[in-house]
């Protein structure tokens, strides 16, 4: 594969796609908005200064087409009933059971997501949903590496916390 | 074990945010003590909840082309003032002109979404050509678009789509091709998809048309096509889609010469149904500018 602007971008795309999707929860929306943002970054390469990576100006512009999108149809109180009823693609080499098992978590991760403080749902969500690495978490954050980790080993406790809680309280009659 | 950070490192390794020597030590103090196994199972366990999320994939494939497509459809099309209400204009007086000119000549011009260039059921495959009014329809709606939108890189358009792209600085002086690609069931009575497409010689168009309704598939088309002995040499790649959540369902390739006999390109098998793929092609005279 060449090095063109085109094709770096490409490598992007399903990152840019899942940070569109989580915030519009719609798939052909979110499809449209990398569509833009990668137009609008082949239009405006020349402003790629090269002091953030690709990745993270990339998340940017995706983020402020998704925002765009957004402000036509105030949707987010929407999109985690959404998420809710969608089905969540699921691992490979799951039973069943277990598919079901981690397809209620997923769920339940959802709806738990939304108590969690800033500043590790944001951490989270970058991480665990978007497939950012720490350090491009870090970047996108201005945070340094340790703090993202903390944050996502926070956010994960937290959740884990409570989902322990559900299905403890669920287990008794 | 266990502080906050060591529960830190776990997190991280569930992760898969250590180095591989971070790791290897992490796991051997993890193994003597069962309690951390055990908070190492919970954020395995965890990251294993949210695999679904990593691995999600557009609906159908983002083009990230160099020169950005300009895509519209007929219903915001109408929405647009001004040059495009003019270009309306001028369409219908080329097409009642057209129609005329046809009329005098004595053959029935057919509006561009009903192309009917599939012969009767008794008429002999070989006879199927597209005919001079027929090609010059083709030229005409070509010429519109590109008094609208300036030189194309490439225009597509069915019977409820039209896409276009804008040509880069040598695609405008590049022979435009006429392809007609009609997608459709075996059978005379058959209903096809016609799609009439114009590309440049020697540059390829990469055209994604998007399944519209419940029953019809979206279709993505690759063409490369260069002219040969005054016939049409084309390197093609067209894949059709299930639908929003299924993946491509069947694709064919190849390289063929066409002309202005319906050609055969292969077939597509979907599910239960097979579609004939054929076309036509043609290379367009360039206006004299």
């Amino acid at each position: 594969m060449d090095d063109s602007p085109a094709n770096q971008i490409s490598l992007h795309v399903p990152r840019m796609y899942r940070v569109a999707y989580r915030l519009l929860a719609d798939a052909d929306k979110a499809h449209d908005v990398v569509q833009e943002a990668c137009l609008k970054a082949l239009t405006k390469l020349d402003g790629f200064d090269g002091r953030a990576t690709m990745a993270t100006w990339l998340h940017r512009i995706t983020v402020n087409c998704a925002k765009d999108a957004m402000r036509s149809e105030t949707r987010k109180e929407h999109a985690h009933q959404r998420f809710q009823s969608q089905p969540v693609n699921q691992g490979p080499g799951l039973c069943p059971a277990e598919a079901a098992e981690t397809k209620e978590l997923a769920d339940l991760a959802w709806t738990l997501l939304d108590k969690l403080p800033e500043d590790c749902r944001s951490a989270f969500a970058l991480t665990q949903l978007d497939g950012y690495r720490y350090d491009e978490a870090a970047e996108i954050e201005g945070e340094p590496r340790g703090t993202i980790a903390s944050r996502v080993f926070r956010a994960k406790k937290i959740l884990l916390e409570q989902m322990n809680a559900h299905m403890d309280g669920r287990a008794k009659p | 074990m266990t502080n906050e950070r060591d529960e830190i490192l776990m997190s991280q390794l569930a992760d898969g945010e250590l180095s591989s020597d971070q790791a290897n030590e992490l796991l051997l103090s993890v193994l003597d003590a069962p309690a951390d196994r055990e908070k190492l199972k919970a954020l395995l366990c965890f990251r294993q909840a949210t695999v679904g999320w990593r691995i999600r994939q557009p609906p159908r494939p983002v083009m990230v082309v160099a020169e950005p497509p300009r895509t519209f459809r007929r219903s915001r099309m109408a929405r647009h003032m001004g040059g495009l209400a003019v270009a309306a204009c001028v369409g219908g007086l080329l097409v009642l002109a057209g129609i005329w000119a046809a009329g005098w000549l004595g053959s029935p011009v057919r509006p561009m979404h009903q192309w009917q260039i599939a012969p009767g059921p008794d008429a002999p495959r070989a006879a199927v050509r597209v005919t001079p009014e027929q090609m010059q329809q083709v030229a005409m709606v070509f010429a519109l678009h590109e008094s609208v939108a300036g030189p194309l890189a490439w225009y597509a358009a069915d019977d409820q789509n039209i896409r276009l792209a804008s040509a880069g600085g040598t695609e405008a002086g590049q022979t435009p091709i006429a392809v007609l690609l009609k997608l459709g069931p075996a059978g005379p009575d058959a209903a096809a998809r016609t799609l009439v497409i114009v590309c440049r010689e020697d540059r390829p168009a990469v055209i994604e048309l998007p399944a519209e309704s419940p029953g019809r598939a979206g279709l993505r088309v690759y063409l490369a096509p260069r002219t040969v002995n005054g016939k049409v040499e084309m390197q093609y790649a067209i894949a059709v889609d299930g639908g929003e959540h299924q993946p491509a369902l069947a694709s064919l390739a190849g390289r063929r010469r066409i002309g202005l006999a319906e050609t055969s390109l292969g077939q597509l098998a979907l599910g239960e149904k097979v579609l004939n793929v054929e076309a036509s092609a043609w290379p367009m005279p360039q206006e004299r500018k």
